[in-house]
């Protein structure tokens, strides 16, 4: 028993020292002792007071030193309000016919293609006076009282280009320009809370390291037919049997990430790729490690990783919002039942969804910081659906965060994740002909075509000009 | 081996506190600019902090004492309200009007004489210092347009400020 315990210990101990944390904690303790042991005659007051000499002779230098990050950090927030500030958007309704014979990967090539409207910041002018920042597309999938609608949300000038990315791989698919939905919602918690309603929200994020992928699409399909399955076909029960006067919205925002992205991941990647060892005795006390081959586990994982990080992905932010009369109001439907639905992209060797608990709008008396819970989860449910309702990105500057933050509520734990596309269209894709149980999607019950080539036109000078304009 | 002599004497011979001081000044007016700088930026960045407040329901304890009724409204206010969650468009097109009737009915068992809506809201902005009476002649407004003018919409986002405002009004008459 006190073996073990010792053993125990010195596991700890040994774990410790393998830390380079522990190593910088030792060299300081070590000269911080030093000032001690080498010149006992100097008090600690004394040290004290030569390092505030040392301060004032130098605190120009300090005081630049930490001031000027966060100036810059800040000044880099403001601009890019400023620049996500004149962006205009619309949010276009994708109205899909009665049968999508596409699968999943038919959204792959779209968000490939949508990929490819990334912008940048390039230069000096770009980055600091401009502010310019990755601008998102929106995917959303919203259930007002059951009745669900599918969303592409962009830059109004370039709707033409995303319309053209899902019309060369969803022909029949049509577009219509809507009025944001999200200005028939109450603006503020104190609206919410006027008309009687009450809200839950939160944020999904990744389990572990983004190089992990999530199940993808491709396992949910079969040659056989009978076989196939699509997983949108839970949201879209989920978000079918919500109540007549309940909303239920469920976002991605997705930013094109630049294509060196997988090289962050590459550490991970390479840990995988290390040749698998084992230890073998070879007599007289002697051991020698040997390679062994990968159990098909191992390598089904390093297959996915690799697969993984091969293709464009975006930084994804995924989040939704519950809200319902309070006489409804259910929060684990929205707790249990949507993040459930998200569960079945699960594979516990790869990746999974969790809900990202620090943004949920959940708090406890148990759950730290342990003070204060009711007031907290009132600001957190102010952010939330102010995030919701602008589709906020979080800003990726400290000070931004810092100064967007409050004393209840830092805004520090909302985060994105990178994706890449192949997963993202396992999220999200026009619901498949295996979904034929979803009678509460808007559809498009007729096709339409457009004229043959070279068709004669008749029209005066002006009106021919106004129809090129507007073709 | 001279030259290394030559370094090291010449090293020696600068005047390092001059140096020390001409930096130190040098940075002294970067911080200062780098203060003045912070501030600025810092106030426009503040613009882009949203604003939460901690008791979006309103304080339970903090209920103030008002003065006894006259009229109580709240019966036909809260009918009013229910045929707005009762959905359709048309719903909250009627609950506009209905509200303006009813802060009309106000008015009147107010004693404001007139023969319009319109003359009574003149009086009561003559007799009473109420807050609310401009928003009140502006949705009074997007209701007469929405009564008269044919093909005029309103959107849901609308409905519900001018339900607000009508409830703040009647509020501050003191009869709901």
């Amino acid at each position: 028993m006190i073996k073990k315990s010792l053993g125990a210990i010195g596991e700890i101990i040994i774990d410790f020292f393998k830390k380079e944390e522990a190593w910088l904690i030792l060299f300081l303790l070590g000269i911080s002792g030093l000032f001690f042991i080498t010149i006992p005659s100097v008090s600690f007051w004394e040290i004290i007071n030569f390092l505030l000499l040392f301060l004032s002779y130098t605190w120009w230098l300090w005081f630049f030193l930490i001031v000027f990050p966060l100036f810059h950090s800040m000044f880099l927030f403001w601009r890019n309000e400023e620049f996500k500030k004149d962006l205009k958007f619309i949010l276009l309704e994708i109205l899909i016919p009665r049968e999508v014979q596409k699968s999943a990967q038919a959204m792959e090539q779209v968000l490939a293609a949508l990929h490819s409207l990334r912008n940048a910041p390039g230069d000096i002018k770009e980055t600091y006076y401009e502010g310019e920042v990755t601008v998102p597309f929106g995917l959303e999938m919203i259930s007002f009282g059951g009745e669900i609608h599918l969303y592409v949300r962009c830059q109004k000038k370039q709707r033409n280009l995303v319309e053209a990315a899902f019309f060369s791989y969803y022909q029949d698919v049509e577009f219509i320009e809507v009025e944001d939905y999200v200005r028939q919602f109450p603006q503020t918690l104190e609206e919410v809370y006027a008309q009687g309603k009450d809200i839950w929200g939160t944020e999904m994020v990744l389990t572990k390291s983004a190089a992990y992928p999530i199940k993808s699409y491709t396992t949910f399909e079969s040659e056989a037919e009978p076989k196939q399955f699509d997983p949108i076909s839970t949201f879209l029960e989920v978000l079918g049997k919500v109540d007549k006067q309940e909303i239920v919205g469920i976002q991605f925002i997705i930013a094109p990430a630049g294509n060196e992205w997988n090289d962050k991941y590459k550490d991970v990647l390479e840990k995988l790729q290390e040749p698998i060892t084992t230890e073998i005795e070879m007599g007289e006390g002697e051991s020698r490690r040997v390679p062994i081959s990968r159990t098909p586990g191992q390598y089904e994982v390093l297959e996915a990783v690799e697969k993984n990080l091969s293709k464009p992905a975006f930084n994804t932010m995924v989040r939704f919002i519950y809200m319902s009369p309070k006489a409804t109001y259910y929060d684990s439907f929205a707790r249990r039942g949507l993040v459930g639905a998200f569960n079945q992209y699960a594979a516990l060797n790869l990746n999974s969804f969790t809900s990202n608990r620090d943004v949920a709008t959940r708090t406890q008396i148990w759950n730290w910081p342990h003070i204060f819970p009711k007031i907290r989860n009132q600001f957190r449910k102010q952010r939330l659906l102010k995030n919701f309702l602008i589709r906020e990105v979080p800003p990726e500057t400290w000070m931004g965060r810092f100064i967007t933050s409050y004393i209840f509520n830092f805004n520090f734990s909302t985060k994105h994740f990178i994706m890449n596309i192949e997963c993202l269209a396992t999220l999200f894709h026009l619901p498949t002909m295996v979904v034929l149980t979803a009678p509460h999607i808007k559809r498009n019950e007729s096709k339409k075509a457009g004229p043959p080539a070279g068709i004669a036109i008749f029209g005066e000078d002006n009106e021919l000009e106004e129809f090129y304009r507007n073709k | 081996m001279n030259w290394i002599k030559e370094i090291i004497s010449y090293i020696g011979n600068i005047n390092w506190e001059s140096i020390f001081y001409v930096v130190r000044w040098i940075f002294i007016t970067f911080d200062i600019i780098l203060v003045i700088l912070f501030v600025l930026v810092f106030r426009k960045a503040l613009e882009y902090r949203s604003k939460f407040v901690a008791f979006p329901g309103g304080r339970k304890s903090k209920k103030k004492k008002t003065e006894a009724k006259k009229f109580d409204f709240s019966p036909q206010w809260k009918k009013i309200l229910t045929t707005v969650e009762a959905g359709g468009s048309d719903a909250s097109l009627l609950a506009i009007i209905e509200a303006d009737k009813l802060v009309d009915t106000a008015l009147k068992n107010l004693k404001f004489e007139g023969e319009y809506i319109a003359e009574r809201l003149e009086q009561v902005g003559k007799v009473m210092d109420l807050k609310t009476i401009d928003d009140v002649w502006r949705v009074h407004r997007i209701r007469n347009n929405l009564v008269h003018t044919p093909g005029f919409q309103v959107s849901q986002s609308q409905v519900n400020d001018v339900l607000k405002v009508y409830e703040k009004f009647l509020k501050e008459l003191n009869v709901l």
